[in-house]
């Protein structure tokens, strides 16, 4: 072995590969040595098919220039992917309002204004693993100015968490107090209101409903109504909302008939919608933006205000609500954009857009589904629907989840 | 032989190689986790014990138990349903190798990156169109909402995977086993006694794979209002806001991801070395009694329907719907972002996943490294995305966090586990006399692994590329909590478009994530077949 080792080292400087230089190389260290020729040329056989197949393998590139080549794409990606055009004012925002609505919305503010708005959009499918979660765990070094949310629970939640600096937007002076904080932490803007969505096809008239508790009368199947989980979303606020208003006890046991009748507990309010809409479900409680934007498709669906007579609660009013990060790094293109949100102007877009329906100014003209429609709101203020946030939660989750 | 042994006849000391490789593997390592040690070190140094102290309670709850059996139970049904059909409709598939019906693997492949939701919906939008008299009938049989409906759901949404996965192992079954058996007895036989033990490992890892899946995802059963635990760990986190309580309450699922993977693991480990990467055409066809020809048939259906139903509403959707094209050109930009991160993500993966998989091939038992490398496969999406949010305000460094660098390494931590076990089972293919011989005559260590032992790992770095390539573009939860503003990613609009109600503008987008996933999975496949064709010339 040790006169083949010496022939391997001999070998790796021989260039050309033939078999006879080979033989009489290895021939010759192994004169002196006890190998028997024959030995010897079987060896030398099994090198030279080693060798061939070695060979084919190493006629490839060399991986090396592969890996260049690969580390070079890497490096184009990562600086495409950092590429931005260079812009002395920029705004980054937070949002909680559906992509579809939002986006439009915030490139008309970077049109008129120049300012380049930096957008990141929430997703129903995180529920509330999303952006809330996200400003508070980047609460020491914030990259978000501004956060614009479609509801106002999780405004407030933030500003108890520290994550939210007050500031008085300059359109703001003909909203009403109570849908403001008081300490200008957060602003309200145009909203949403929780409703039953109907459909009517095929159904008697005593059947459509007129209020929460209609939902148990038992006058049609509780599989075919409809609620979105109310863990998550505007149906979470809305249970806040009952708890405040009816009381814990009250709204558990509401909350817990629900369950145990077999009301139809699915994923979102847009679910609910498109039960409703294919009559899986002959109503169900969602939003008046989910309901308003199927409306004119179908003859048969009828939006109903739940609780409106006279002594009954009203329904959930749900505001937008606009509010400036604490220690955001570009705080007055933050406040152009608090400022341009909260404007009536921007309320009558919205409400063309169809992402709200009503405006929390008087003078301005609700949505064209919602006209002619009463909407008496709940006697309740945001606060305090926001302290049954999460006592709610707790309660619904015992109940739903468990 | 280790590839350490490689470093021992050369110039390098032996020693300092040996620290420069466990160096490596501690960054690897510590890359791997760092979603994770940035969850649990903000929770030693600063959590709420009294948080804590209530999701202990909850977790021993008799509730929870209860969820948590009655997940496991429905999971366990839909992957024992999806394996039955897939097994019988891959096997039919591979049966017809060489025929044109062997081409329904493509369509397989086109629905593995379909969204389990959208499989859902469509169900639930078929039946909803369904005749009443179907409806009352199917409704005696199985209610329209419940447990029941959810599990078939489920598993037709796995069904692509799992018939995937059944054919892959088929094909890297050696045809001259089957070809001699063949000689002997019966295909019927032949079926139930060389190919189904053979395969078994396989479909036991992929059952695995699947449970884990399956016990994570909530999106089917919530539609037909069935409650599953982990939508109970995202109450958990809605209601406290709160990292550690989901952390704990993902306890029992981490546990059984961790058991359940390692077992998989361990029935690869054994087969490995009997598999060769060819692709068997039977020079006859395979002869069964009509009897069990009809099963095979009939599974065949069900995969074949599923497939033209799903891409047939898509298409058909985004043809007819308004907004498809519009949503398109405002999309191209979450398109090409997209597809950066999955670039990154595919090329950076591998160094590490080379580096996972030599530790595990060295490894005879599965033991701590295994676990290790595979713990990640369990940690919700929602809490690797919160973690990491926790490393970048530490690092704090915004030419990283302002780039693609994050989202990347949201996918890279989340499914490197996938790349180090095809890696690691390409490494079991290699024969260790190649690698001898290299030894032989290479001139110094880095010519053996430049041109010898990475050339022989071309296929297993390909498919460990593609495959982590098509896992990030379908990444959603943590790349969420880690996109840079004024970015998206074509998932991300999928998802609120899916929540907006606009089908065409979903299916539209459905439709370029399936085109984007065919040519990475048939680039990866003519890549493959060249360099098997390098490598085994001539053989089937």
């Amino acid at each position: 072995m040790l006169s083949l080792s010496v022939f391997t080292v001999q070998y790796q400087r021989v260039r050309l590969f033939n078999r006879a230089v080979i033989c009489n190389s290895v021939y010759k260290f192994t004169l002196h040595s006890n190998f028997n020729k024959n030995d010897i040329e079987k060896i030398i056989d099994i090198i030279l098919v080693t060798h061939k197949f070695l060979e084919e393998v190493m006629k490839k590139v060399s991986i090396s220039v592969i890996i260049g080549i690969l580390i070079f794409i890497v490096c184009i990606a990562i600086i495409a992917a950092m590429w931005s055009p260079s812009s002395s004012r920029e705004v980054v925002v937070y949002t909680s309002v559906d992509q579809v609505f939002s986006e439009p919305i915030l490139k008309q503010f970077q049109s008129d204004t120049g300012i380049v708005v930096k957008p990141v959009f929430d997703v129903e499918a995180a529920k509330t693993t999303g952006l809330v979660n996200r400003l508070i765990a980047e609460k020491e070094n914030p990259r978000a100015d501004i956060f614009w949310s479609g509801e106002f629970a999780q405004t407030i939640l933030l500003k108890e968490s520290d994550v939210l600096t007050p500031y008085f937007p300059s359109n703001a002076s003909d909203i009403p107090d109570n849908y403001k904080d008081a300490e200008g932490y957060w602003t309200g803007t145009g909203g949403r209101a929780r409703i039953f969505l109907v459909n009517t096809a095929g159904i008697p008239s005593d059947v459509i409903p007129e209020n929460l508790n209609d939902m148990l009368s038992g006058k049609i199947s509780p599989e075919k109504i409809g609620i979105a989980q109310p863990l998550f979303g505007t149906t979470s606020t809305q249970a806040a909302a009952l708890y405040a208003y009816l009381g814990e006890e009250k709204a558990r046991s509401f909350f817990q008939s629900i369950k145990d009748t077999g009301v139809r507990v699915v994923d979102g309010n847009s679910v609910v919608r498109d039960m409703v809409v294919r009559g899986e479900l002959v109503y169900g409680l969602t939003d008046t933006d989910d309901a308003c934007m199927i409306l004119d498709e179908n003859p048969d669906l009828r939006i109903i205000v739940p609780d409106q007579k006279e002594g009954e609660m009203g329904t959930l009013v749900i505001p937008n609500t606009v509010a400036l990060i604490k220690g955001g790094s570009n705080p007055s293109e933050a406040q152009e954009l608090a400022d341009y949100l909260v404007s009536k102007e921007a309320e009558v877009d919205f409400i063309k857009r169809g992402w709200i329906q009503f405006s929390l100014r008087e003078e301005v003209k609700p949505a064209t589904c919602m006209e002619n429609k009463l909407v008496k709101g709940m006697d309740l203020s945001l606060e305090e629907i926001y302290q049954y946030f999460s006592p709610s939660k707790d309660d619904l989750s015992k109940i739903f989840i468990q | 032989m280790t590839s350490l042994s490689l470093f021992k006849y050369y110039h390098l000391p032996y020693p300092v190689v040996k620290i420069l490789f466990h160096i490596a593997t501690f960054l690897s390592l510590l890359i791997l986790y760092c979603p994770l040690l940035g969850l649990i070190v903000p929770l030693i140094t600063g959590g709420d014990v009294e948080i804590f102290n209530q999701s202990i309670l909850q977790l021993i709850s008799p509730a929870t138990i209860l969820l948590l059996t009655r997940s496991i139970f429905l999971s366990s049904l839909s992957v024992l349903i999806a394996m039955f059909i897939a097994y019988y409709a891959g096997t039919w598939i591979w049966m017809r190798n060489g025929t044109v019906l062997s081409s329904v693997r493509w369509l397989v492949i086109m629905l593995i990156p379909v969204p389990a939701y959208i499989f859902a919906l469509n169900v639930s939008y078929v039946l909803s169109y369904t005749p009443s008299l179907i409806k009352v009938s199917w409704g005696v049989l199985s209610p329209i909402q419940g447990w029941t409906i959810s599990i078939l759901v489920q598993a037709i949404a796995f069904l692509p995977l799992a018939t995937g996965i059944v054919i892959l192992s088929l094909d890297l079954l050696d045809s001259s086993i089957i070809d001699s058996a063949r000689m002997f007895q019966s295909d019927r036989c032949i079926l139930r006694r060389v190919i189904l033990p053979l395969i078994s490992p396989f479909l036991l890892c992929g059952a695995g794979i699947l449970f884990v899946l399956s016990i994570t995802e909530y999106t089917i059963p919530s539609l037909f209002s069935v409650t599953v635990y982990s939508m109970g760990i995202f109450a958990a986190y809605s209601a406290t806001n709160d990292p550690a309580s989901s952390l704990i309450l993902s306890l029992p699922i981490l546990g059984i991801t961790v058991f359940l993977i390692s077992w998989s693991a361990s029935q690869l480990k054994n087969t490995f070395q009997n598999f060769a990467l060819h692709s068997y055409t039977p020079v006859s066809r395979f002869i069964l009694p009509l009897q069990v020809r009809l099963v095979y048939l009939v599974c065949f259906l069900v995969l074949l329907i599923e497939g033209f139903f799903v891409i047939g509403i898509l298409v058909w959707q985004a043809m007819t719907g308004r907004g498809a094209l519009q949503s398109l050109l405002i999309s191209s930009g979450d398109i090409l972002y997209t597809l950066q991160i999955g670039i990154i993500v595919a090329v950076v993966s591998l160094p590490l996943a080379l580096i996972f998989a030599t530790k595990l091939y060295k490894r005879e038992k599965i033991g701590i490294y295994w676990i290790l490398i595979l713990i990640p496969l369990a940690i919700p999406a929602p809490l690797t995305g919160i973690g990491l949010i926790s490393v970048m305000q530490c690092l704090n460094i915004s030419l990283l966090s302002d780039s693609a660098f994050f989202p990347a390494l949201a996918s890279i931590t989340r499914f490197i586990p996938f790349a180090a076990l095809i890696l690691f089972a390409c490494m079991k293919q290699i024969n260790p006399d190649i690698l001898h011989a290299g030894q032989v005559f290479g001139k110094n260590l880095w010519i053996i692994i430049n041109r010898i032992y990475l050339p022989l790992l071309i296929p297993g770095l390909l498919a460990a590329a593609g495959v982590m390539l098509v896992f990030s573009v379908g990444e959603l939860g943590a790349t969420l909590l880690v996109l840079p503003p004024g970015s998206s990613t074509i998932t991300i609009r999928v998802y609120n478009y899916l929540h907006y109600g606009g089908s065409a503008s979903v299916a539209a987008l459905c439709l370029v994530t399936i085109s984007i996933i065919m040519m990475v999975v048939t680039t990866v496949i003519v890549l493959l077949k060249r360099e098997k064709e390098k490598l085994y010339p001539g053989k089937r």
